[in-house]
C-alpha cells in the first residue's frame, strides 16, 4: 500500500536524509557563508593558559590520537602548536597510539616550526610512539631517558640540547592532551596532576566533554572540545581546516534540528488524523 | 584431565596473582627503594609485562583464524564472499612482507617508503573515512530517534535540541544564552547522573573482579560453571 | 603500611569483600533475596528465538575487547554474555557468528562455544572455526567488517556487549537496517546514549557486570549483586551526609575518605 506524504516524511528513507546531510555538508565547504565565530570562553582560557607560559618553560604535547581521529582532532592539535610556536617556550611531542607518528608527520608539515624559527632538537623534539599507555605515562614522568633513550628519530636523548637536562615531569611547566580516549585524558590525570601538580589541559571529543568536567578546574586546568578549533585558529589568526569547517558544522546542525521539527509535526498530525479516522 | 588441574590450578593462579596486583597498590614501601629490593610494585609490573607479552603472543590466533577462515571461502567459493577474503588474504600478506621488509628494527629498510605510503594513504585514509561516516549515522539515528512519543522521549527531544543548538556556532553568535542552559544541564544533571552510572559500574567492576578471584566468575577460563 | 590516602579504599575493599562472602554464605543457606528483571539479559532468549524462526544467524561482539586493559571486566562480562548466547543458540540450533577484535579472547571463546555445544549435548554440532572470526585489531577496520558480516549474512539478532568505543553506533546503525533486534551493553559512558536511542534493549553499567552472576542463575552468585546493591545505598548515604555538611561549611566526610 502506497504510503501517504505524512506517513512517508515521518520515516523518510535515509537515503533521503544523506543526500541532503551531504549537500549541506559539501556547499559551505565550497562556497563559504562568513557566518560569525563566536569565541567560547574556554577556548579564551586554553590560549590564556599557553600565553601565560614563562619563557624557556618546558611543555610536553601528547599526540593522543590515531589516524581514525586525526579529521577530528588534528586541526586543534595544529592550533595549539602554531601558539606554542608563537612563543619563547620548549616543545616535547610523543604520542601514546602506534600510528600517533602518522599524525605527527601531518601535524607538523602543516605547523611548519621553520617558519617560526624553531629548530629541531632545540625548541622541538619528538619522542616517537611510547608504548604501555598509563604505564607509559608514569615511567616519562618519572625518568625521561629511562623510558625513552632516543627520540623519533634515532637520536640518544643525551644528544639532544633541549633534553640534556630533563628528567621528567617535575622539569615541565604543562602538559596538553589532544584525544578522543576518555582513558587517555584520566590517566594524565593520575600519573602527572595528581602526583606532580604539573598543569593539564585537555582537548577531547564533544561527547566526552560531560565526563571530564568533574575533574575541571581543579584537575584539568583548561578543558575543551576539538569541535572548537575553528575558534581558536580566529582567536590566533591562523586561520585552517578548523575555520572552514564551521560555517559546514552550523548548516549541518540547523539541517537536522530542521529535520527533527518536521519529523515530529508528521508524526503528531499522523496521530491526529488515525485518531481523528478511528 | 584431572579436575585440579583443569579448574583448581587456574583458579589458585588467579586468586594469587590477583592478591599481588591489589597489595601493591595498597602497600608502597618508604622510597628510596634500593635497586635490589624486591618490592610488591615490582612484582607487579613484572606481572604486568608478563601478560602484556602472553597477549602479544595471541596476535598468532588472530593470523592462524584469519587464515582458516578466509582461505576455506575461497576455497569453496563461497558465494557473495570468496572474493573479498581473496582480496584480504592477498593485502595482507603484502602489508606483512612491506611492512617486515620496512623495519628499522630488524635493520632492513627496503620498503619503508611503500609501508609508510600505504599506512597514510589507504589505512589512514580508509580510518578517517570510516570515522567520517558516524555522521550520517548519528543524522538518521536522530531523526528517528528523536520523537515526542512519551514523556522521557520529550525529555530527550528538548535536551537533544538545546545540545545542538549550543553545538552550532550560528546559534553560539546569535543565541548566547542556549550556551548557558546546555552548560547548566551539563554541570548539573549529565555530570551528577555519569557520576551515579559511574559509581554503579566501579561498585560491578569491583564485585566481578571478588568473583573471579574466589573462582564463581570462570568466565574468562573458557567456562560458565 | 597502607600508603597514606588509600587506607579508606582498603577498607572499603576489605568490607565489600566480606559482606558478600557473607550474603553468598546466607544465601547458601536458604535466604532468599529477589532482584528486578534485567530486561536487556531476559531479551537474549527472545533474540536467538526469533532469529532460530527466521532462518538467519545470532551476531555476538564484545567490542573493542582486552584482557590486558582497564576494561578488562567489561570483557570478561562479555564472555559470560556470549557464554549464554552460544548455549542458547546450541539449544535452539542457530549458527552464531562472534566478531572478535583482540586476540586474546580467540581461545577463551573457542572453550565457552564448545562447552555450551557439549551442555546442551551437541558436541559434534560445534563448529568454531566458523562462529569465531577474529577480524581485525584495528577500531575502523573492525567495524567495517562487521558491517560487511551484517550486510552479508543478514544476521536475525545483534548482541553487543563489552568495551565500546566510536564504533558502536555505526554497529547499531548497520545492525538496524538490515533488520536485526539489538541487545546492547556497555559501562562505557559515552557509549550508552548510542545504544539507547538505536537498541531495543540496553543493559547501562553496573547489568552488564551483573551479567554473568543473573544469567547462571546460581543463588550464591545473587550475593554479590545483593551487595553491589548494598555498596550504591552507601554511596547515596555518603552523598547526601557530604553534601549537606559541604553545604554547611565543613569537609569532614571529604578528609575522611581521603585517609
Amino acid at each position: 500500500m502506497a504510503k501517504s506524504p505524512l506517513e512517508y516524511i515521518e520515516s523518510l528513507p535515509r537515503e533521503i536524509i544523506y543526500t541532503i546531510l551531504i549537500i549541506c555538508l559539501a556547499v559551505p565547504l565550497v562556497k563559504p557563508l562568513g557566518l560569525p565565530v563566536p569565541i567560547s570562553s574556554r577556548v579564551k582560557e586554553w590560549h590564556q593558559y599557553v600565553e601565560g607560559l614563562p619563557d624557556g618553560a618546558y611543555v610536553l604535547v601528547s599526540v593522543d590520537y590515531g589516524v581514525g581521529s586525526l579529521p577530528a582532532l588534528e586541526p586543534f592539535m595544529v592550533a595549539t602548536l602554531h601558539d606554542l610556536f608563537e612563543r619563547n617556550v620548549k616543545v616535547v611531542i610523543m604520542t601514546l597510539y602506534s600510528d600517533g607518528p602518522i599524525c605527527y608527520e601531518s601535524l607538523i608539515t602543516k605547523v611548519n616550526p621553520d617558519a617560526y624559527g624553531k629548530q629541531y632538537g632545540v625548541d622541538y623534539v619528538f619522542l616517537g610512539y611510547i608504548p604501555g599507555g598509563e604505564t607509559a605515562m608514569k615511567a616519562v614522568a618519572e625518568n625521561l631517558h629511562a623510558a625513552v633513550p632516543t627520540d623519533y628519530y634515532g637520536t640518544p636523548l643525551n644528544q639532544i640540547p633541549m633534553l640534556k637536562d630533563i628528567s621528567g615531569a617535575s622539569d615541565f611547566a604543562m602538559i596538553i592532551s589532544v584525544t578522543p580516549s576518555g582513558d587517555v585524558a584520566q590517566g594524565w590525570i593520575r600519573q602527572w596532576v595528581t602526583p606532580y601538580g604539573i598543569t593539564y589541559m585537555s582537548c577531547v571529543l564533544a561527547m566526552m566533554m560531560p565526563t571530564m568536567e568533574p575533574y575541571y578546574p581543579a584537575q584539568v586546568k583548561a578543558l575543551t572540545d576539538a569541535g572548537r578549533a575553528g575558534e581558536y585558529e580566529y582567536l590566533i589568526g591562523k586561520p585552517g581546516s578548523g575555520i572552514r569547517k564551521l560555517d559546514a558544522f552550523s548548516v549541518a546542525h540547523i539541517m537536522l534540528i530542521i529535520a527533527i521539527i518536521i519529523a515530529n509535526i508528521a508524526y503528531f498530525a499522523l496521530k491526529a488524523q488515525k485518531k481523528g479516522g478511528a | 584431565m584431572s579436575l585440579a588441574y583443569r579448574r583448581h590450578l587456574p583458579i589458585i593462579i588467579t586468586f594469587i596473582m590477583g592478591i599481588i596486583m591489589i597489595l601493591q597498590y595498597f602497600i608502597v614501601p618508604k622510597q628510596p627503594v634500593e635497586p635490589y629490593q624486591i618490592t610488591m610494585q615490582k612484582v607487579g609490573e613484572t606481572l604486568t609485562n608478563w601478560a602484556n607479552l602472553l597477549a602479544a603472543f595471541t596476535i598468532g590466533f588472530g593470523m592462524v583464524n584469519i587464515a582458516l577462515i578466509h582461505s576455506r571461502h575461497v576455497s569453496r567459493k563461497t558465494p557473495g564472499q570468496w572474493y573479498y577474503s581473496a582480496w584480504l588474504l592477498f593485502v595482507a600478506v603484502i602489508m606483512v612482507i612491506v611492512g617486515i621488509g620496512g623495519e628499522p628494527a630488524l635493520g632492513i629498510n627496503v620498503s619503508k617508503y611503500q609501508y609508510d605510503w600505504m599506512t597514510t594513504y589507504v589505512f589512514a585514509a580508509l580510518s578517517g573515512t570510516m570515522y567520517s561516516s558516524l555522521a550520517f549515522y548519528i543524522t538518521s539515528a536522530c531523526y528517528r530517534a528523536f520523537r515526542a512519543r512519551t514523556i522521557e522521549a520529550t525529555a530527550l527531544l528538548i535536551v537533544g535540541f538545546i545540545t545542538l543548538m549550543s553545538r552550532t556556532p550560528a546559534f553560539q553568535a546569535y543565541l548566547p544564552q542556549v550556551i548557558e542552559v546546555a552548560d547548566w544541564i551539563n554541570k548539573y544533571i549529565v555530570k551528577s547522573s555519569f557520576r551515579g552510572i559511574l559509581i554503579g559500574g566501579a561498585l560491578g567492576a569491583i564485585l566481578l573482579g571478588i568473583r573471579t578471584l574466589m573462582g564463581m566468575e570462570t568466565g574468562y577460563l573458557g567456562r560458565r560453571d | 603500611m597502607i600508603v597514606s590516602g588509600r587506607f579508606m579504599e582498603f577498607v572499603a575493599l576489605i568490607l565489600i569483600w566480606v559482606l558478600a562472602m557473607i550474603a553468598i554464605d546466607k544465601i547458601k543457606k536458604g535466604w532468599t533475596v529477589s532482584f528486578r528483571r534485567i530486561a536487556g539479559l531476559d531479551a537474549l532468549e527472545e533474540a536467538v528465538g526469533r532469529a532460530a524462526e527466521m532462518g538467519r544467524p545470532v551476531h555476538f561482539t564484545s567490542g573493542l575487547n582486552s584482557l590486558t586493559g582497564t576494561w578488562a571486566p567489561l570483557t570478561v562480562a562479555g564472555l559470560a554474555v556470549f557464554g549464554e548466547v552460544a548455549r542458547l543458540c546450541a539449544r535452539y540450533r542457530v549458527p552464531v557468528i562472534y566478531s572478535v577484535y583482540g586476540t586474546q579472547v580467540i581461545p577463551i571463546a573457542h572453550e565457552l562455544y564448545k562447552q555450551a555445544f557439549l551442555a546442551e549435548g551437541r558436541p559434534e554440532e560445534a563448529k568454531p572455526e566458523e562462529a569465531i572470526r577474529y577480524l581485525s585489531s584495528s577500531q575502523f577496520a573492525y567495524a567495517a567488517a562487521v558491517q560487511g558480516i551484517a550486510e552479508r549474512e543478514r544476521p536475525a539478532a545483534n548482541i553487543m556487549v563489552g568495551p565500546f568505543y566510536a564504533e558502536s553506533l555505526i554497529f547499531a546503525e548497520t545492525f538496524y537496517r538490515v533488520g536485526a533486534i539489538q541487545v546492547a551493553g556497555t559501562a562505557r559512558l559515552y557509549q550508552i546514549p548510542f545504544f539507547a536511542i538505536v537498541c531495543d534493549y540496553v543493559l547501562i553499567g553496573e547489568e552488564c557486570y551483573a551479567a554473568g552472576a543473573y544469567l547462571t542463575k546460581d543463588p550464591a552468585h545473587t550475593g554479590s549483586l545483593f551487595v553491589q546493591d548494598l555498596g550504591k545505598m552507601v554511596a547515596i548515604v555518603l552523598g547526601v551526609i557530604g553534601a549537606l555538611l559541604t553545604t554547611a561549611g565543613t569537609k569532614a566526610i571529604v578528609e575522611f575518605l581521603k585517609l
